[in-house]
Parts: structure tokens; C-alpha cells; sequence
């Protein structure tokens, strides 16, 4: 040990000596009473967990007919008040997809026949 | 029978297992006792010689060595191992603290122990000089210069009780040290 560390050790013993004036009387503290287990309530207790678990984790095996009859169709059936609002002249159109026909209702058309105006033109140029 | 008994006196004989518990608590409490002033000096050291704080980390190191929270597994000396129970709790203490900061406070937690007059009217000049200059090392240096100079143990078992090696101990103790001794010489020259 150097002076230094003397030094040190008598300023740390000045302190100490102090300290020692101050510190609280001893005095232990109430321990809380611990439950003490029973071998068997572990055992129990963990059980418990293991069934409700399961039982929790057990797929639902309702009959699908009878789920359904649970189904609240309320939300589905509603209307609201303001709708004829939105109805509109001509709003049918926009709901529905225009419809070229069936392919029974088409005609071929005739390519070699002429239409009258062509017709009269071609007649108008040869006589020119 | 039993109303002949005098009341002090139970009716029924205690288990032989509850006699052994009394009797070790008993001895716990008496080993606690014969190092209670070094361990309020550690609780000291550990929470930055706050004094209310100490004390409240002292008692819940006890609560946890008598209640069997803390387990003496004789690996070091029992001093060294309290020593240890309650570095960890005052560490709890501060996380907890830190948390708390998060709270609104009210005007009690306000009050601020560290700065109680009565206890720095205690102190003489040098001790005063002595907790000035430590409070500028880190907080590792303050706790491995309080272990080795103050609780006069080695570095060796200073850093069983810090958890750390024996060469970051001593590195730490270097350090500490070095500074402790600038600090103290530039209080010298004020």
C-alpha cells in the first residue's frame, strides 16, 4: 500500500467512524408467511389448467343447421328510410348490362346486295 | 385440561418443523444484525447516500433473505453475498424509480432525502470532501472504492459482489481511484 492509498483509507475510516453515529437500529422485517403447497394442490392445479385448456381449445362441433339458426340476418334485411332517394328515372339502366341480343335473332348480312344510294351513284358515274 | 393452562402458554405444541424454521429465522436475524452497519453503509453507497432510500432497500434485502427469496448457497462469504442481495436490490429500486418518473408526483415523493440539513450537518469537513470527490466517479468506481476502502475487502471479492471479473475490477479500481485523487487535490487548491 502506497501513501496514497493511506491517504484514501484514512479519509474512508474518517467517514466510516461517522456513518457508524448515524445507521438505523436494526430491526427485521416482519416476514410475509409464505403459503406452503401441499403435494397434491400442485397437482390439482395443474390439472385445472390442462382442462380448461383443452376445453378451450376443442373445436366447435355445433351441427351447421343449428349454427345458422344463431345468425342474426338483421344487419343483412335492413333498409334504410332514405332509400327511394336514390331512386332515379333511368336508374335501372345503371344496374344493368344492355343486351346485344341472342345469337339466334342475328341475320347475316348480304354483301353483294347494295344499298339503294350506293346503287344510284355507281349509275350517276357510268353515265358520266 | 386445557383451561388449567395459563394463556401465554400455547395449547398445542408447535411442529417440529415450524421449531427448526423459528430457529433458523432466528439465526438469520442474527447474522443480518452483526452486519447491519456495514450493510446500511453499502445500501448507503449503493443509492448515492440517499439516506430513505437506503433504508428502504435494506429492509426489502432482509424481507428477501428471511423470507427465502435470496438463498445463501455458500459460494462466497455471507457478507460478500448480502452484499450482493442488496446491490441487485438497489438496482430494482432505481428501475422502479425510473418508472415511477412516469407518474404524476405527489408532494411527499417530492422531497428529496439526499438533501436532509440534520444529515450534512453531521458530516465533518473531510468526510464531507471524501463524499464530494466520490460523487464524481461513476457509479462502478463509487461501489468498488466504497468495497475495497470502506467494507476492507479484496478486489477479488469486490467483484464477486459487483459481478463482474477480476480485471475489470481492478481496471475500475485504477480509474477510481486515480481520479479520486485529482478530485481531492483540486479541493485542495479551492
Amino acid at each position: 500500500m502506497n501513501d496514497d492509498d493511506r491517504e484514501l483509507r484514512e479519509l474512508f475510516a474518517r467517514l466510516k467512524g461517522q456513518d457508524r453515529g448515524r445507521v438505523p437500529s436494526f430491526r427485521a422485517p416482519a416476514a410475509k408467511v409464505r403459503p406452503r403447497w401441499r403435494p397434491g394442490a400442485r397437482v390439482a392445479i395443474a390439472a385445472a389448467i390442462v382442462l380448461i385448456t383443452l376445453v378451450l381449445a376443442q373445436p366447435d362441433r355445433t351441427p351447421p343447421s343449428m349454427a345458422n339458426q344463431n345468425v342474426y340476418s338483421g344487419a343483412a334485411t335492413w333498409e334504410s328510410p332514405t332509400d327511394f332517394l336514390l331512386v332515379t328515372p333511368g336508374s335501372e339502366l345503371l344496374r344493368a348490362v344492355p343486351a346485344v341480343g341472342s345469337p339466334g335473332d342475328w341475320t347475316l348480312i348480304d354483301k353483294q346486295r347494295r344499298s339503294p344510294a350506293s346503287e344510284s351513284t355507281r349509275s350517276h358515274r357510268s353515265s358520266s | 385440561m386445557d383451561e388449567t393452562l395459563p394463556a401465554h402458554i400455547p395449547k398445542t405444541p408447535p411442529a417440529p418443523g415450524e421449531r427448526t424454521l423459528d430457529i433458523a429465522r432466528a439465526n438469520v436475524e442474527a447474522e443480518l444484525e452483526r452486519h447491519h452497519a456495514d450493510c446500511f453503509a453499502w445500501a448507503m453507497a449503493c443509492c448515492g447516500r440517499d439516506r430513505a432510500e437506503a433504508e428502504d432497500v435494506l429492509q426489502t434485502s432482509y424481507l428477501k433473505v428471511l423470507d427465502g427469496r435470496a438463498v445463501f448457497a455458500s459460494r462466497s462469504s455471507l457478507k460478500t453475498w448480502l452484499f450482493g442481495v442488496i446491490r441487485r436490490t438497489a438496482a430494482e429500486h432505481r428501475r422502479w424509480r425510473a418508472l415511477r418518473r412516469f407518474r404524476p408526483v405527489s408532494l411527499a415523493d417530492r422531497a428529496n432525502p439526499a438533501s436532509d440539513p440534520a444529515a450534512a450537518a453531521g458530516q465533518s469537513e473531510s468526510a464531507e470532501r471524501l463524499v464530494g470527490a466520490l460523487a464524481t466517479l461513476t457509479a462502478r468506481q463509487q461501489q468498488l472504492l466504497h468495497l475495497v476502502f470502506y467494507q476492507d475487502l479484496t478486489i477479488a471479492e469486490a467483484a464477486g459482489v459487483l459481478g463482474i471479473s477480476i480485471g475489470t475490477a481492478r481496471t475500475h479500481y485504477e480509474r477510481g481511484k486515480q481520479r479520486l485523487r485529482e478530485m481531492l487535490t483540486l479541493e485542495d487548491h479551492r
